[in-house]
């Protein structure tokens, strides 16, 4: 099992508090602090765990499906179920959770492409399953959001898979470069530049796809919370993450 | 900060696209737009694991003691499933420690007691001699747990190994199944499922096993149970199973989901497997399946369905549960499926609906989507749809559409439905239709 996650975790922020829920969390009274949900839950309260599992799941299956395909579902599956055994063992934050979980579904898909010994047949581009939907509309909003996220995923998927596991770690996963470097086993400089060539790729293509296909996609809505420490990283090369950036350059 | 191509993203722009932090506006916005769908809230139907995962956490973090709530929970069919999972997982995480068993079993026990979870373990671990458990103990153990001392009784005496689900797959589909099942204590696995050459399949969908040992077999087991079983099951699992049963026995499983239970099934399913599925119910089932499933399940069937199978299906369906479906569907949802269909199905679909709902489909369609359908529309169907339609339904299509495409539309038509059409509008609309047009309506 790997554990060189923990050892690379920054040391917990003490900036903005916890991550505010994500919206589709309906049932939840207010946002979960998930860091106070990692400690209850390496106690043993199966609510924290709950709670763990609504925030990461939902970017791991993304993450997987870009890896596996179809497969993603079960993966996750396996990944939750030693997450679930090992967790009273893991140390860390919140952040170097998810970059645990992240690890042990990565290495469970890679496990599994190494069985099948081939990579997945490519996701087919989304613009020929967007092209017939029209603008957003606010009566059917929820459904065309199902297909725009499954539409995005793909797309990313058609990176080369060094860029596209970088973009996925990084936006969906949630992850700072330093610890999706972690889990992708590289330098946090060369998983940045995976990742900024992913973005020119993608726009790229976006651009050439033309506006038809992206009408589909409606402008951006709520989005699941980034990681506590996403200021810091956004802000940059300065202040209070010096410790990780010393890494990048 | 704008510049000639798009996709120049300087590096401080791309790490605030990676950080989700680049608010509307953001350069580039198409970019923007894809990261945030990606990036958007999870949906119910990506925690379809959650209650397994629970167990799961459960079973290797509290304390084994039954509590009562606990012995209540056991007993609900989904409660044995997972118990199922996580025995399934727990004999195939033997080869990296016995404690995992050991504390699942201590949880799970239910009736609670510490020699019915030992005696599963060691027949798990140690094989042939420890298989001697008592049969009092076993024969009061949930299905699940029945099969996992099966599996792993089974694969000691045929060498294969209990720790992987591939070994467990070969052991209940191994020759030495049978002598193992011929034991009293698992008289109640044969009962459940009538016959004892369903009892492998059985067994490999309850331990959450990727394949079937005898998919072939499946078609044995009794509907209420696969009903039962259906909604929990992996994609991969459930797509094998759902392929491979004759049309009789899809309908009536179908048939004996709930609305939440269809759309788990269905509406996770791979498109492959859901053509396949779709199309091989006759009209009949497949108008009941569609017309159960709730709005957000059927736009995802609808929308996931290849154009050839999307078309035998919707051609398939008689007028009263076409109406239900089309008139179900959100507008985008809509918009998809009308504008996926090609011309003949498209025709088909639409001359069967009757006037209402013609009309409550075609006034839902966003204009872009409209004017597709009807530039679509062959001359014949055309007039049929446009005839068929009230007159408010009329006007209100005619005056939603540009101008460029009411003439292109109206100009399909022969003149004598040209005639009609045109007596029927209101002059308000006439008004706006473009002069040449005028030229047909009728004297007076």
């Amino acid at each position: 099992m790997d554990r060189r996650v923990e050892a690379a975790v920054p040391a917990p922020d003490t900036g903005p508090p916890g991550p505010p829920g994500w919206p589709g969390a309906a049932d939840l009274a207010g946002p979960p602090d998930l860091a106070a949900s990692l400690a209850r839950a390496q106690r043993g309260d199966p609510d924290a765990f709950r709670a763990l599992y609504r925030d990461t799941q939902p970017r791991l299956l993304r993450y997987l499906h870009a890896l596996v395909g179809d497969d993603a579902e079960d993966i996750a599956s396996e990944a939750w179920l030693q997450v679930a055994r090992d967790l009273h063992a893991f140390h860390g934050d919140y952040d170097g959770f998810r970059g645990w979980a992240a690890t042990i579904a990565r290495h469970r898909a890679l496990d599994h492409l190494r069985r099948r010994s081939r990579r997945p047949p490519p996701i087919p581009v989304p613009a020929e399953d967007l092209a017939g939907l029209a603008a957003a509309d606010d009566t059917a909003a929820r459904a065309l959001d199902a297909v725009a996220t499954r539409a995005a995923i793909a797309l990313i998927a058609t990176l080369p898979p060094d860029q596209a596991e970088a973009v996925l770690l990084r936006a969906v996963v949630g992850l700072d470069a330093a610890t999706a470097a972690q889990v992708l086993g590289k330098r946090p400089g060369a998983v940045r530049t995976a990742a900024h060539r992913g973005l020119r790729t993608l726009a790229r293509h976006l651009d050439h796809a033309g506006h038809r296909a992206l009408r589909a996609i409606p402008s951006p809505g709520p989005q699941m919370p980034r990681n506590a420490a996403r200021r810091d990283a956004t802000e940059g090369v300065t202040g209070a993450r010096d410790s990780t950036l010393k890494d990048m350059r | 900060m704008s510049t000639r191509h798009p996709w120049r993203i300087n590096r401080e722009a791309a790490e605030q696209l990676l950080d989700g932090a680049a608010g509307p506006g953001a350069h580039p916005d198409q970019l923007a737009r894809v990261l945030a769908a990606a990036a958007a809230p999870g949906r119910e139907r990506e925690l379809a694991g959650e209650a397994m995962a629970v167990a799961a956490f459960e079973a290797h973090h509290l304390v084994p003691v039954a509590s009562p709530r606990r012995e209540q929970m056991i007993k609900s069919p989904l409660a044995k499933l997972l118990t199922a999972k996580v025995v399934a997982a727990s004999v195939a995480a033997f080869a990296t420690g016995g404690v995992a068993l050991a504390a699942g079993t201590g949880v799970l026990g239910g009736t609670g007691s510490a020699h019915v979870g030992t005696g599963a373990g060691q027949s798990a671990s140690a094989g042939p001699q420890a298989s001697a458990s008592t049969p009092g103990a076993l024969a009061t153990l949930g299905p699940a747990r029945l099969c996992g001392t099966l599996a792993s009784r089974a694969a000691s005496d045929a060498g294969a190994s209990a720790s992987s689900q591939a070994g467990l797959e070969q052991a209940l589909a191994s020759p030495a199944l049978t002598q193992v099942l011929s034991g009293s204590e698992f008289s109640s696995l044969i009962a459940t499922v009538h016959v004892s050459t369903a009892v492998p399949d059985y067994c490999a969908l309850l331990l959450g096993l990727p394949k079937l040992p005898q998919p072939g077999d499946v078609t044995q087991l009794p509907i209420s149970v696969l009903a039962e079983i259906l909604p929990q099951l992996p994609v991969s699992t459930l797509s094998e199973v759902l392929t491979t049963l004759p049309a009789a026995e899809l309908s009536q499983v179908l048939a004996g989901l709930s609305a939440s239970g269809l759309s788990q099934v269905l509406a996770g399913l791979p498109a492959a497997a859901l053509s396949e599925v779709l199309t091989t119910l006759p009209a009949a089932a497949l108008s009941q399946v569609l017309t159960t499933l709730p709005a957000s399940a059927l736009s995802e069937v609808l929308t996931t369905l290849p154009a050839t199978a999307l078309s035998q299906v919707l051609t398939a369906l008689p007028g009263s549960a076409l109406s239900e479906v089309l008139t179900t569907l959100p507008a985008t949802a809509l918009s998809e499926v009308l504008t996926t269909l090609p011309a003949t199905a498209l025709s088909q679909v639409l001359t069967t609906l009757p006037a209402t709902a013609l009309s409550q489909v075609l006034t839902a369609l966003p204009t872009s989507a409209l004017s597709e359908v009807l530039t679509t529309l062959p001359a014949a169907a055309l007039s049929q749809v446009l005839t068929t339609l009230p007159a408010s339904g009329l006007s209100q299509v005619l005056t939603t559409l540009p101008a460029s495409v009411v003439s292109r539309v109206l100009a399909e038509l022969p003149s004598s439905v040209l005639s009609k059409i045109l007596a029927e509008l209101p002059s308000s609309v006439l008004a706006e239709l473009p002069g040449s047009l005028l030229s047909h309506l009728p004297v007076g």
